[in-house]
């Protein structure tokens, strides 16, 4: 039978040489004695898919329990997650934080006397009247807000804007007074403060 | 009940017509010298050919009904070997063999034979086969089995290996390629390495 296309002299010679030695092995390999034999009675020649499958099922059965494995641990962690988480500093029960907010940028970084904000004793008084003074607070202080006065004294700060209410308020340090709301910019709900507590 | 009781061929395969086993048996001889070439050794030769008889019985009727059941089966065949190969490439191809070149030397081996020399000759040439066809990728040695052993055209091998006819002619050129100097040299007594 033709053995191909035609080459030039040294393929047709590597060609010649080769069939020499491929045939000349395919001559002399005997096949052994009681082959078929073995192969048609070894265990697993029971006609089932075989060859590359066989090689890879034990693979493609840990990849499956790995698969199942990840799927009910995601299952389990979407059913026990956690919520969504209130990140609000830990406080006083039954209070708001507030951050102290002071107009002048001059005075935010700046721990003076100057630049020191005043918590007032009564929300009712004149804010700057003399022994109307609980404490002093700086920007970006957090205080906790226990309720709100929303007919104080009007003030204004110096962006303009002005507001009636005072925040009823505790610092870190232990000190109480009363807020201006000018003096913070909140955005959270806080109940009004009973009358007795004025 | 005991007219329809299998024959004792039929033993493991209620399933599959004798006809599988005597088509296949009948070319088991074939296909275990092309798996001995391919896979390296007798031990994973019959490996393989037990492999390729399971993986071709699960689909008897493609065996029996292809127009050349040898072709099918011979890439069933090489597919085996390969998978083998690939499972475990720690597995060294055999090189030399300590006598074996000895005996090259003194005459008996390649094609001239001088008397029974104990098997030597004859391993010999099956070593050198498997050492050639070791030198291939697994396409290359099966397109060279087809053509330069089994006597297929380049079409006809490109037909069963399920490739393009250039693609099987330049997997024949490049193995010869690769084998011209070793034939060359070895065929003048300078194989040695």
């Amino acid at each position: 039978m033709d053995a191909g296309p035609r080459y030039g002299g040294a393929d047709e010679e590597a060609a010649a040489l080769l069939r020499a030695r491929l045939r000349l092995a395919d001559e002399q390999i005997g096949t052994p004695a009681g082959l078929w034999d073995r192969i048609r009675e070894q265990p697993g020649a029971g006609r089932q898919p075989a060859g590359a499958w066989a090689l890879r099922r034990p693979f493609a059965v840990a990849l499956a329990v790995a698969a199942a494995v990840a799927a009910v641990a995601l299952g389990v962690w979407w059913l026990v997650r956690p919520g969504p988480v209130d990140i609000r500093p830990a406080g006083p029960p039954g209070t708001v934080p507030v951050t102290v907010y002071n107009s002048e940028e001059a005075c935010r970084t700046s721990r003076t006397m100057e630049c020191a904000l005043r918590l007032a004793k009564d929300p009712h008084t004149a804010y700057a009247a003399r022994g109307n003074l609980a404490g002093r607070v700086w920007h970006g202080e957090v205080l906790w807000v226990r309720c709100v006065a929303s007919d104080g004294q009007l003030l204004r700060d110096e962006e303009g804007v002005t507001s009636t209410r005072w925040y009823r308020v505790t610092g870190g340090d232990g000190v109480s007074g009363w807020l201006p709301g000018v003096r913070t910019r909140n955005t959270r709900e806080v109940p009004e403060c009973p009358a007795g507590a004025r | 009940m005991a007219d329809v009781t299998p024959p004792a061929s039929m033993s493991a395969a209620s399933s599959v017509s004798p006809t599988f086993d005597e088509v296949f048996c009948g070319l088991l001889p074939r296909l275990y010298r092309r798996a001995v070439m391919l896979a390296g050794s007798r031990q994973s030769a019959e490996d393989v050919v037990h492999e390729a008889y399971l993986k071709l019985a699960a689909r008897p009727q493609r065996f029996l009904a292809h127009p050349e059941p040898y072709a099918y089966a011979f890439t069933a065949v090489l597919s085996v070997a390969r998978d083998a190969y690939r499972k475990d490439r720690r597995q060294v191809l055999v090189d030399e063999v300590a006598g074996v070149e000895g005996a090259e030397d003194a005459g008996v081996g390649g094609g001239g034979y001088g008397g029974w020399d104990g098997g030597v000759a004859r391993r010999h040439a099956e070593l050198e086969a498997v050492r050639l066809l070791g030198r291939l990728s697994h396409r290359q040695a099966g397109i060279v089995i087809l053509v330069d052993l089994d006597g297929y055209t380049i079409d006809q091998a490109a037909k069963i290996m399920k490739v393009h006819r250039g693609t099987a002619a330049r997997h024949r050129a490049r193995a010869l390629d690769r084998l011209r100097a070793y034939l060359v040299e070895s065929e003048h007594g300078q194989a040695g390495r």
